[in-house]
């Protein structure tokens, strides 16, 4: 502990940082709190004098706006899906990984490559490889002047062409490239944790297991599992809050329209849902947006911290 | 049951250097005897952990055969060996309660070995009662101390009724004083269920105490096998001398001319066949040449031959090739010794072989003095020795007074072991 009268030197130390900390964390912190109060508020009409009283509208026309609840729904349907599937799969891929011995360090650099890749551009990658360009699809007059690879892939192994997230898309089909895309971008850092947590277990469980006569999947079960499980709830939990968080994706892939340009916005987030508020003045809507989002987050934290405490091992 | 191996021998690919071997256990023969508790002894890295893993089935032999009884086991894998093993650290489940980690082989029974729940558990009390934990069956293992550990892992190797039980160094990470409780306790365990055990160890007196039988090991070869005080009272050879015993034993340079010993220049006792014996070892260091190339990779083999044809070591490598050059290098001093009939000898004295004795013919320098109780350590020098003190036991009847500077001693002849200078193998007088 600094002694008392030295203890101002401890805080000049600390300054810089904590100025910091208030311009851009505590004050649009309490500001968000308090925009999400005034009932209606608007930037550019607080700049001309306009006075707004306390209260909850901002909250209730949130909750009560259609576009919000398709974007809730959007968010936990992304989330509820991507986390578990990405989760299983990783840690399949990591167990492999780790008992692969050639070439072990070159397919750890290549499945970390989409963590490092900026995930707009993946985006469009993607985009590129879902797309399909012409009209009338599904018809005997369809045209089709490009298609891409995953079309191809489909019609080369005799199946019909998906019209997955251009005009006249089905929800089903853009959420499916949504799931596809997101899962294979959470892969990489799930599976870096992971192999970490794998290759710290020591090699002794597994020989005592195999002189004990264990199967390959009980062993997998009763042994790895449980012994990786921090790691598990980790991935779990700070998979969710990315889901929560989902944005950037639904631009990478269907562009500011954030849907099928015959359905705009259908496909849109929570996120994506403050940030459009906001660019049409809506500071209040948003800023009560992002308080539901930060309470459901919150929450499924919680649960998760209270599941893990019951659940997870030593 | 006893456990028979029959020349086994594992070759690592080294760790250190690409494309080079690393021989851990050399043509390792011996028949553990039914029932009883056989100590593996060695300095560390000499082979003890790769004999255990291979007798167990965790490791492949690269040579040689393993039985239980008449079963060759060589081949099969290790759930199907029926054997228990404790590992230096337990590796017991963190996250499974102690009754958990004793049911846990039980568990995995399958067809007609398959138990229903209610046996499960009296076989996994029962083990529990054996090592005296039945009172800790729903802690963790990181609610338990290092003692309460081990017993579990024991436990847990037990419950199955293994035909042989196999403990891989399970004192070393218990402090002085649980270790020597808990070593009484392996024993007991080992006397009640009868099982043939065999436990590793680097630490002489823990082999020394429970062991029925001990294997001495040094890098990768037997060195020694037999009852505990045999071993210690009849050393084949000088590393086995100085690995058994505390305080150790004492080592001087010596010399055998006209039937008779020399430490220092003074004649200390009469010692015949020291000639016969470096004509004997002669023999045994051509066969254990022989062996090396015969055993050595093909690639390899002509090699070591014609080093050991011409005497040229070249080309050979003084790191990796070291136990061949050795053995060139004891080959021709052994020769050059016969040659010149100059014996050198390492002469092995325990410290309780020496009487104090003032008309001995073996004086001494006196250092210090250690009174210990029962006896007394006289701590003396002399420039024949090979560590920088010699230590001397005494019975504390005798006085010494402080200022005494040199003790002359008589040697009781059946604690003082002579060694071949160059082969350091024993020579019976
Ligand atoms: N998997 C392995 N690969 C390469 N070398 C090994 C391997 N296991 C053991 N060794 C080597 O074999 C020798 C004997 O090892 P070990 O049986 O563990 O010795 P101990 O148990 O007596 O200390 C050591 O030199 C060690 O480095
Ligand atoms: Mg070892």
């Amino acid at each position: 502990m600094v002694e008392g009268k030295n203890q101002w030197k401890a805080w000049i130390y600390l300054l810089p940082c904590l100025i910091l900390l208030l311009i851009f964390t505590v004050y649009p912190i309490i500001n968000t709190v308090r925009m999400a109060f005034l009932n209606g508020y608007n930037g550019m009409m607080a700049v001309g004098g306009e006075k707004f009283s306390f209260g909850v509208k901002n909250f209730v026309d949130v909750i009560t706006y259609k576009e919000f609840l398709t974007c809730l729904k959007n968010t936990m349907l992304l989330c509820v899906i991507t986390v578990p599937v990405s989760t299983l799969l990783a840690l399949l891929i990591a167990v492999c990984l780790n008992s692969i011995k050639p070439l072990n360090r070159l397919l750890q650099t290549i499945y970390f490559i989409p963590y490092v890749t900026n995930s707009i551009a993946i985006g469009m990658v993607f985009a590129a490889m879902f797309n399909i360009v012409g009209s009338f699809f599904g018809t005997p007059n369809e045209i089709v002047t490009t298609a891409g690879i995953i079309n191809n892939i489909i019609e080369a192994f005799g199946g019909t062409k998906v019209n997955w997230i251009n005009a006249g898309s089905t929800y089903a089909a853009n959420m499916t490239v949504m799931v596809i895309y997101i899962v294979w971008n959470a892969l990489p850092f799930k599976i870096l944790i992971l192999l970490g947590g794998l290759q710290s277990v020591n090699k002794q469980y597994y020989d005592a297991a195999k002189i004990d006569g264990t199967s390959r999947s009980r062993t997998f079960w009763r042994i790895t599992v449980p012994l990786l499980s921090p790691m598990i709830a980790y991935v779990i939990i700070t998979g969710f809050i990315g889901g929560f968080k989902e944005y950037s994706s639904i631009i990478g892939i269907f562009g500011e329209t954030l849907g099928p340009a015959s359905a705009p916005y259908s496909l849109n987030t929570m996120v994506g849902y403050i940030y459009r508020s906001l660019s049409l003045g809506n500071e209040g809507k948003a800023s009560a947006a992002a308080i539901i989002l930060f309470g459901i987050i919150l929450v499924v934290t919680l649960i998760q911290l209270y599941v893990q405490k019951k659940r997870v091992h030593y | 049951m006893k456990l028979k191996l029959e020349g086994i021998t594992k070759v690592f690919a080294s760790r250190r250097q690409k494309g080079k071997e690393v021989t851990a256990v050399n043509n390792f023969t011996y028949e553990f005897p039914d029932g009883q508790l056989v100590g593996l002894l060695g300095p560390s890295g000499c082979g003890k952990s790769t004999t255990l893993y291979m007798i167990c089935g965790l490791q492949k032999p690269t040579k040689g055969k393993i039985f239980f009884g008449d079963d060759d086991v060589t081949e099969l894998t290790p759930e199907n060996r029926g054997v228990g093993l404790v590992f230096q650290n337990y590796a017991l489940y963190p996250h499974m309660s102690v009754k958990q980690n004793i049911m846990f082989p039980l568990e995995n029974l399958k067809g007609a070995d398959k138990l229903n729940k209610d046996e499960m558990l009296k076989r996994a009390y029962d083990a529990a009662k054996l090592v005296q934990i039945d009172d800790l069956m729903d802690r963790k293992p990181s609610e338990l101390s290092g003692g309460q550990q081990q017993r579990v892992a024991i436990a847990r190797a037990l419950v199955k009724m293994p035909r042989v039980l196999l403990l891989d160094e399970p004192l070393s990470n218990l402090d002085a004083r649980l270790r020597l409780q808990t070593r009484e306790e392996i024993k007991r365990i080992q006397r009640e269920t009868g099982i043939t055990t065999v436990f590793v160890t680097h630490d002489q007196d823990e082999a020394m105490s429970i062991s029925d039988q001990i294997v001495v090991m040094k890098r990768a070869l037997v060195q020694q096998i037999g009852k505990p005080q045999d071993v210690y009272d009849n050393p084949a050879n000088l590393f086995v001398a100085k690995f058994l015993g505390v305080p150790p034993i004492n080592v001087f340079k010596g010399e055998v001319k006209n039937n008779k010993l020399y430490i220092d220049g003074k004649e200390i006792m009469p010692f015949k066949g020291v000639e016969k014996s470096y004509e004997d070892s002669v023999v045994t260091l051509k066969e254990k040449i022989n062996y090396f190339i015969e055993n050595a990779r093909d690639v390899e083999k002509e090699k070591y031959a014609a080093a050991a044809q011409s005497g040229d070591t070249t080309g050979l490598d003084e790191f990796e090739d070291s136990i061949f050059l050795e053995l060139l290098d004891q080959q021709k001093k052994l020769n050059a010794a016969i040659e010149a009939k100059v014996y050198n000898v390492y002469v092995g004295i325990r410290p309780e072989g020496f009487i104090l004795d003032d008309n001995g013919n073996f004086p001494l320098e006196l250092d210090k003095v250690e009174v210990m109780g029962r006896d007394i350590s006289l701590i003396c020098k002399s420039p024949a020795a090979q560590s920088p003190t010699v230590r001397a036991i005494i019975s504390s009847d005798f006085k010494i007074s402080e200022d005494t500077k040199e003790v002359k001693f008589n040697l009781k002849p059946h604690k003082v072991f002579v060694f071949n200078g160059e082969t350091e193998e024993r020579i019976i007088g």
